[in-house]
């Protein structure tokens, strides 16, 4: 028989509720299986700290929201936003389910290129795209969001240069009632800029309006306000219609879905803040459905979903470096993973588990990252129980934004790992050495070794 | 349709020049020879070319009777011009026919003269006179065929009235000297094939047998199976032998067989029965037909066939049920080709009169009850679908299930399936709660659409309050006009689905199929262009691109010029896009033609007529359906006739056994992906046999919105075996 290990006794307060007024107590005391797999295992494997990303959860992310949208409207595109996470082993997963690729830059572009994308199923969208980019993309038939009028009339002069007509669409921006209002992107709606955008577009002779996009901002919790949008997207589209003749054969209504992680100024955690993505679908379709649309002429829905399907995917395995008491008595960890690599903790309350349950008190404790900067909290504030140097913890969702914003600020960038569907475990991208850092330099002669 | 037949229709580019007036001239008179031929070839149903040119020479054996049978023929065509309301190349060919046996018949019966070449053309008038005159009323009122009425009516006239002159000598009987070597059926046989042209002579009718067999094997096989039909019917009556050629009966026997074998009614173990069958029919009808004009001495003609044929069309025209005996549609030709359309279309495309809809609902759903499905799809209402939304796990709902939000299908919209117009519209019943069901109103909110032909169709247990159409309103196909409820019998949130014939909510229904599906089968996602999903089958609707739609829009008046490498083919290759008076679409190219049909949703090559080593052929494999849609991961399947790929001896062998076997099929499956160099179509080849060989294993075809088709490569294995590349120098002429 084994001996049980000793356990300090404790007094723990009885909660009666499922909730309180601080959400849900914590359900699970740790986290041992990511996708079947110990998650000990894989830090012995590969090394802590470890992104882990659950091919299973990306696809069954994204074939819920296309089950959403596509049983409520007739024709939908998704276009996998690549700033979201642009490693090209997620990037492919979501082209494999359908997905088409939203840039932002020539460097994401060329990285869907390299993925074999064609130029036709890229949306190229951001405020600045270079000139040449802009000139290639537009000529290879790139589904160019245009941003400021500027760059209507780069795009004019290229496709006058070429003889030819070129599709453009426009983004548009508006006030649906969510602060802040993103109006710094694209064409105001509201005050007429958006029309004589398009009617810029019409009697230049040069272009083409192919669509609309607005995009109204990040986390919004707020359904209806989508709906909002789709309705004065389409309002718009319709007046385009008649004014100048030209079809809008697409509306984009962006991205910025929430997720189900929590903010840190989120009252109810994010499984309950968090509506169903059937939500957003129904207040979107039924918008655009009802809006009137000559039969032939619905034009197909764009969808820039990047959180919404990627963050519950993503883990991040990190380890106990050291524990302390702060000055003021409360416990603090400290982790071999921060804010290097965990942008949205500025942002997200994450779950930080444990890998593994061996009991104890829980006990609030900060959970400080790796970094000499004062900044680098993870969380200020979580329960946890006793942890001991070289114990794992598992944080999550990691899976939007931290891979393509982290730096190597202090420390190099960890490895990236995938479980696939069938189990098995693949490196998407080794942790990063000192020559990937360094490679990009070069010392002046004269300031060479001797 | 065959090669010739296409040089008449390529249009003529309007040049002055000298040599190419020549050229005009010559191919007028082409032109004019070939509908000479052809209506040499009507007699027989229908043979062109060769074929025809060796039934006009069988006339020509005695050559004044062939050449009165001539100028009966060219004054039908000539006055055709003059009194015939339409002058379509086929209706001209069918006046000229008449006409023909018009002038062999006065020729058969009297000694050639002057004056009877004037009755010849006066009797051609009136062949043509009594078909425009009673063209009209037929189609109007019966529907069949005049086939050679004008001829036999003008036949019996001008025989009648040439008694009362002296000018016209009748033909003295000169016992003629058959070949001893022959067996002894033959003779009546060969000069009963002959007695079609009315040359009852065996060296006639062995020419006549040769066109007929150079034409279709199986007209051939019919001929002598209706013969010795009809001369077993007559003999076992006691029948005296000689009526079988000398009063023309064997040869009404032997046309009644072809008509009924595998012209009229399409070519299968029981058009071989019917064949047989009328061909003794046809020698009874004769034979009381001689009697009834004994007192008048006239000829039966073509009479007896004429009276047999029609009435067994017009009795199977008007039957209730089908039966294994099919009628042919359209425009009769060989008895193989009419068979091969008929598996080809069966094989391919929706069953005519089959009632057609779209999915009503968007996305991905799981049919839970599908036709005769249990518990509720039964006797009176079995053909009918329940649509529910499952997720990726198979869930119907998510949270507990306990509430009607938790179903996936709750709320989506419902879209009319068809275009029509509202006839019934209920939408004021409550929801039931999970697991309850209101047997008062079985089907609950229902919105009935009437379609056209009568067609109506029901979607049920929908949401209360959820309806956005009222009766009477014009709906259009995709229109939302409710959304899925709980209401009726329903125990979990669900549509129901049906066809009907009346507006009345819950009438019994009808079978029909669903349009323009992706269904999820073991072996991916498959495009099904019609078909009917059965309980448990994962349907989605298609999601049109209109990239693709654009590339395959192939306008008429497009033309394409090709490069190609590739053994075999022809280096280059111009594809005319052309559109017919009757809508038809066709691609052609020098001595091929492919015909094509494309609607909002997909583009199918219907069939190809040509020489197997075209560039064309191969499109017309490649391209034998394109679904509009975007998707890389539907995969679709069809099985395009192998006939016209064949050689023309393993052709023929097909052609023989395809009655029995009814395939001659080739299999493709192929998917489309949209790459740099534009949307490719990969197509796999798999054919058996001696076909496999002839063709390749693998097509590409790049296509390009606004352009058409600009590349296409054919491989077999891993080899390249064509490569074929628009030629930029008609760029400008294909890109608008």
């Amino acid at each position: 028989m084994n001996r049980q290990s000793y356990e300090k006794p404790t007094i723990l307060k009885h909660q009666a509720a499922l909730a309180n007024k601080f959400g849900r107590s914590p359900g699970a005391r740790a986290l041992e299986r990511i996708d079947g797999q110990k998650v000990t295992d894989l830090a012995r494997q590969f090394g802590s700290p470890l992104f882990v990303f659950s091919e299973h959860r990306v696809r069954r992310a994204y074939r819920e929201a296309y089950r959403a949208f596509s049983q409520r409207y007739p024709k939908v595109q998704f276009a996998w936003s690549y700033k979201t996470n642009y490693l090209d082993a997620i990037c492919r997963i979501f082209h494999e389910e359908g997905s088409w690729a939203e840039v932002v830059s020539e460097h994401e572009l060329n990285m869907a290129k390299r993925l074999g994308i064609p130029d036709s199923h890229i949306l190229f969208n951001g405020p600045h795209k270079p000139l040449e980019a802009l000139e290639s993309a537009l000529l290879a038939g790139t589904h160019v969001h245009v941003d400021h009028f500027e760059e209507l009339y780069a795009c004019e002069r290229i496709a006058k240069k070429a003889g030819r007509v070129l599709g453009v669409t426009l983004r548009v921006n508006m006030d649906v009632g969510i602060y802040p209002r993103w109006d710094r992107f694209g064409f105001n709606l509201d005050n007429g800029e958006a029309m004589d955008a398009a009617r810029r577009i019409a009697s230049g002779g040069h272009l083409r309006l192919d669509g609309l996009h607005s995009h109204i901002g990040t986390y919004i919790t707020d359904p209806t306000a989508y709906g909002r949008m789709a309705g004065k997207l389409s309002e718009l589209a319709l007046a385009v219609r008649r004014e100048t003749g030209m079809v809008v054969k697409s509306l984009d209504v962006g991205g910025g879905f929430a997720s189900r992680a929590t903010l840190h100024a989120q009252y109810t955690p994010g499984t309950d803040a968090t509506p169903p993505i059937d939500d957003y679908a129904e207040a979107i379709s039924r918008a655009i459905l009802g809006a009137g649309f000559a039969a032939g002429e619905l034009p197909t829905l764009f969808l820039e979903t990047g959180r919404a399907l990627i963050d519950d995917a993503g883990f991040l395995i990190t380890s106990v470096v050291g524990s302390k008491r702060l000055a003021d008595g409360s416990r603090a960890l400290i982790i071999d993973a921060g804010v290097n690599v965990l942008f949205t903790s500025y942002w997200y309350r994450h779950d930080v588990l444990p890998a593994e349950d061996r009991g104890g008190m829980l006990e609030d404790t900060v959970v400080y990252g790796p970094l000499c900067m004062n900044i680098d909290v993870v969380r200020p504030s979580v329960m946890l129980p006793p942890l001991e140097v070289g114990d794992l913890l598992v944080v999550r969702p990691v899976g939007a934004y931290n891979v393509t914003q982290s730096m190597q600020f202090i420390r190099l960038r960890p490895a990236v790992v995938l479980i696939g569907e069938d189990g098995q475990i693949d490196v998407i991208r080794r942790a990063e050495e000192l020559d990937d850092l360094k490679n990009a330099e070069s010392l002046p002669e004269r300031l060479a070794a001797r | 349709m065959n090669a010739e037949h296409l040089m008449v229709a390529l249009p003529t580019t309007p040049d002055t020049s000298l040599p190419s007036q020549a050229v005009a001239w010559l191919r007028r008179g082409r032109a004019q020879v070939q509908g000479v031929l052809a209506s040499y070839g009507l007699v027989l149903f229908g043979p062109r070319g060769w074929a025809a040119l060796a039934l006009a020479l069988s006339t020509f054996l005695q050559p004044e009777r062939g050449l009165l049978g001539l100028l009966g023929l060219l004054s039908a065509r000539r006055v055709a011009t003059w009194f015939a309301p339409a002058t379509r190349a086929h209706d001209l060919d069918w006046l000229g026919c008449n006409g023909l046996l018009t002038g062999l018949i006065l020729a058969l019966f009297f000694q050639p003269s002057p004056a009877l070449a004037a009755v010849v053309v006066a009797a051609a008038l009136l062949a043509t006179l009594s078909a425009v005159a009673l063209r009209p009323l037929a189609d109007r009122y019966l529907g069949v065929p005049l086939l050679s009425l004008p001829f036999v009516l003008a036949g019996w006239l001008a025989l009648l009235a040439a008694r009362r002159f002296s000018e016209l000598q009748p033909v003295v009987a000169v016992a003629t000297v058959e070949p001893t070597w022959l067996p002894s059926l033959m003779i009546p046989l060969l000069r009963s094939l002959g007695a079609v042209f009315l040359q009852p002579t065996t060296a006639a009718g062995a020419l006549v047998l040769l066109g007929l067999a150079s034409w279709s094997r199986w007209a051939a096989v019919l001929a002598v199976l209706g013969f010795f039909s009809g001369w077993a019917m007559y003999t076992l009556l006691g029948g005296p032998r000689t009526d079988l050629e000398q009063h023309l009966l064997g040869f009404n026997a032997i046309l009644c067989a072809i008509a009924m074998g595998g012209v009229f009614v399409v070519l299968s173990p029981g058009s071989l029965v019917l064949a047989a069958l009328s061909a003794a029919l046809a020698t009874l009808m004769g034979s009381a037909m001689l009697s009834a004009f004994a007192p008048l001495d006239l000829p039966v003609l073509a009479a007896p066939f004429i009276a047999v044929t029609d009435a067994l069309l017009l009795a199977m025209m008007h039957r209730l049920g089908g039966g294994p005996l099919q009628l042919v549609q359209g425009m009769p030709g060989r008895p193989e080709d009419n068979l091969g359309y008929v598996l080809q279309h069966a094989r391919r495309y929706p069953p005519a009169g089959t009632a057609l809809l779209y999915l009503p609902v968007l996305g991905r759903w799981t049919v839970t009850q599908g036709p005769n499905g249990q518990p509720t799809h039964q006797g009176l209402w079995s053909h009918a679908w329940d649509f529910e939304i499952a997720d990726d796990g198979g869930h119907r709902w998510r949270n507990a299930g306990t509430e009607l939000h938790d179903f996936y299908a709750f709320g989506a919209p419902v879209v009319a399936p068809a275009d029509g117009r509202v006839a019934r519209a209920v939408g004021h019943l409550e929801d039931n709660p999970i697991g309850h069901v209101d047997i008062a109103h079985n089907f609950g909110n229902a919105v009935v659409l009437a379609h056209a032909g009568g067609v109506f169709s029901a979607l049920c247990h929908l949401q209360q309050g959820s309806l956005l159409v009222r009766e009477g309103d014009v709906v259009v196909r995709g229109q939302v006009v409710g959304r899925v409820g709980n209401s009726g019998r329903s125990p979990v949130p669900h549509l129901h689905v049906q066809l009907q014939s009346s507006a009345d909510v819950g009438a019994p229904t009808l079978p029909g199929e669903f349009l323009q599906f992706i269904r999820s089968a073991p072996e991916g996602r498959r495009y099904e262009t019609h078909g009917s999903p059965d309980t448990g089958d994962v349907v989605e609707a298609v999601q049109g691109d209109d990239a693709v739609r654009r590339a395959l829009a192939l306008p008429p008046g497009s033309s394409w010029t090709w490069q190609v490498q590739g053994s075999g083919l022809p280096e280059r290759e111009t594809w005319r896009s052309t559109l017919d008076g009757l809508g038809r679409r066709q691609l052609q190219s020098l001595d091929c033609a492919a015909g094509l049909y494309m609607d909002d949703a997909y583009a199918t090559v219907l069939d190809y007529a040509g020489p197997a080593d075209r560039l064309l052929a191969l499109f017309a494999l490649g391209a034998a359906r394109v679904p509009f849609l975007g998707d890389g991961s539907v995969s679709w399947v069809d099985s395009p006739s192998g006939l016209p790929f064949m050689s023309p001896l393993a052709r023929a062998g097909v052609e023989l056994v395809l009655p029995f076997t009814g395939s001659g099929a080739v299999q493709t499956e192929s998917r489309l992906r949209v790459a740099a160099e534009g949307i490719v179509v990969e197509t796999l080849v798999r054919a058996e046999g001696s076909l496999a060989r002839r063709l390749p294993e693998r097509i590409e075809l790049v296509l390009r919105p606004d352009v058409g088709p600009v590349v296409l490569r054919a491989f077999r294995g891993q080899q390249r075996v064509v490569l074929a590349q628009l030629t930029t120098d008609n760029d400008s002429e294909v890109t608008r």
